[in-house]
């Protein structure tokens, strides 16, 4: 119910605050109560009953004449002072998104948010065979030829990323009809907006307890590889301990994302929908820099981390020494992850 | 899905039509809208609001201050004596105006 007064008190903020405005809102919210305390009378979740109501608010525009204010009094939604001074921004302005296609937008998201997590999790796997065969064939712990035991290892990394491919082609297709929300091509609707921070309000402590998870995880990815290089140092097969080291950490870093993904669709969801057409205004210039530091290391910065082994290994033919990568990779990943996190809970906790 | 600007001009009747039973007030004024119309039309709050208020203004219906069952204050809304004779012009009018559009309907469609 919060979440529809300060709608509502959003909405009244523009306007002069006469009697007749006063009362028009005092009623307005008696109105908006009652539809609220019936829809979770009627055994609907709390955000459900809050878009319902919004979207049944109407707007303040059919109340001018009745309340004698004027519609340039009132910059109707997003348009600010900034837009008014400057016509040819507000004219490319993209129009608003509404209640519908958030609501959609949401579904398809939360939908999606196991398949992410999975096609994630495999591009970061992906690796692990070309890693493993062939060093265990050069110390002999596989009878199998050299040149196999790359390719099986080729076939398998083609083989994860082919279906991390198919996985993140199936969330496009399903978020389709949302393209436009995807491409920030709409600006922001306070109603919307408010709907989506209260949807990612409701998900959060599940978003900041995967994090601490993924984190923890993250942090302790080396902690195999460091034991296993230690314990097995001069021991037979110490070559291959290390390396099955490295396959642990990418297997933590790995379910770390898998953890943490899937429960950071809400919080996708509201910062996309705040932010809107960039350069529409208000609510965009912190959007670029809160876009989720997470999401976005996690799509760049494993692929990169790959092709820098996967370079340096072949090229360098440095398979002995190479995979120093990955520790360090990893506990970089959760330092930045964890310092990304912490940023975005203060600038929440701010706003 | 009957269009908001389609039917904007008979909300006034709508709400006259339901005061006539007896004083009500907004939220519940909306519910039996929603309750008759059913999918075919979602009244919005801002909607329903103007309508009474301009019916006000009309001094068509008349206003008190009550209390709902929970202890809330509450507007309630009741209908005058000119808004029953407006409501009886307005109800031979649309009687009329369908007859009239539905001579050129059926001309269409037969």
């Amino acid at each position: 119910m919060n979440v529809v007064i300060a709608y509502l008190d959003t909405m009244f903020g523009a306007y002069p605050q006469t009697p007749r405005l006063l009362e028009a809102k005092a009623e307005l919210r008696g109105m908006m109560e009652d539809a609220y305390t019936s829809l979770i009378a009627e055994g609907r979740s709390e955000n459900e009953a809050v878009g319902q109501v919004i979207r049944d608010f109407g707007n303040l525009e059919e109340l001018a004449p009745v309340l004698g204010i004027t519609a340039d009094l009132a910059p109707a939604g997003a348009a600010t002072g900034a837009d008014r001074a400057n016509p040819a921004a507000a004219r490319i302005q993209h129009p608003p998104v509404t209640m519908e296609e958030a609501q959609g937008y949401a579904d398809v998201q939360r939908r999606c948010r196991f398949r992410l997590g999975t096609a994630v999790s495999l591009f970061v796997l992906s690796p692990v065979a070309l890693i493993i065969l062939p060093t265990a064939v050069q110390t002999g712990a596989i009878g199998l030829d050299q040149g196999v035991a790359s390719a099986l290892g080729i076939l398998l990394l083609l083989v994860l990323v082919a279906v991390g491919v198919m996985l993140v082609m199936s969330i496009s297709r399903d978020a389709a009809p949302f393209k436009r929300l995807e491409e920030g091509r709409f600006s922001p609707d306070p109603a919307v907006t408010r709907w989506a921070e209260s949807l990612a309000q409701q998900h959060e402590p599940a978003r900041v307890r995967a994090l601490q998870i993924a984190v923890a995880f993250w942090i302790l990815s080396p902690a195999p590889l460091i034991a296993l290089s230690l314990l097995t140092q001069g021991a037979h097969l110490s070559g291959l301990w290390s390396v099955i080291g490295v396959g642990l950490v990418l297997g933590f870093v790995a379910t770390g994302l898998a953890i943490l993904l899937p429960a950071a669709w809400a919080n996708g969801v509201a910062e996309k929908l705040g932010r809107g057409a960039a350069g529409a205004g208000r609510g965009s210039h912190h959007g670029d820099e809160q876009r989720s530091v997470v999401g976005v290391i996690a799509a760049f910065y494993w692929p990169l981390l790959t092709a820098i082994y996967l370079a340096w290994s072949f090229i360098g033919d440095a398979w002995g020494s190479s995979w120093i990568v990955w520790p360090v990779g990893a506990v970089l990943f959760g330092a930045i992850a964890a310092g990304g996190g912490a940023l975005e809970s203060y600038r929440r906790s701010r706003q | 899905m009957i269009s908001a600007d389609a039917i904007r001009g008979y909300v006034d009747l709508m709400v006259l039509s339901l005061l006539r039973t007896g004083p009500s007030y907004a939220y519940e004024l909306a519910q039996r809208i929603t309750a008759v119309t059913g999918a075919d039309y979602a009244i919005k709050q801002t909607t329903l609001y103007s309508a009474v208020k301009r019916l006000e203004a009309g001094e068509l219906v008349s206003s008190y201050a009550g209390v709902s069952p929970s202890g809330k204050p509450r507007t309630y809304y009741r209908i005058t004596a000119a808004g029953a004779s407006h409501l009886n012009l307005k109800i031979a009018e649309w009687r009329s105006t369908k007859s009239v559009v539905d001579r050129f309907i059926e001309g269409v469609e037969s």
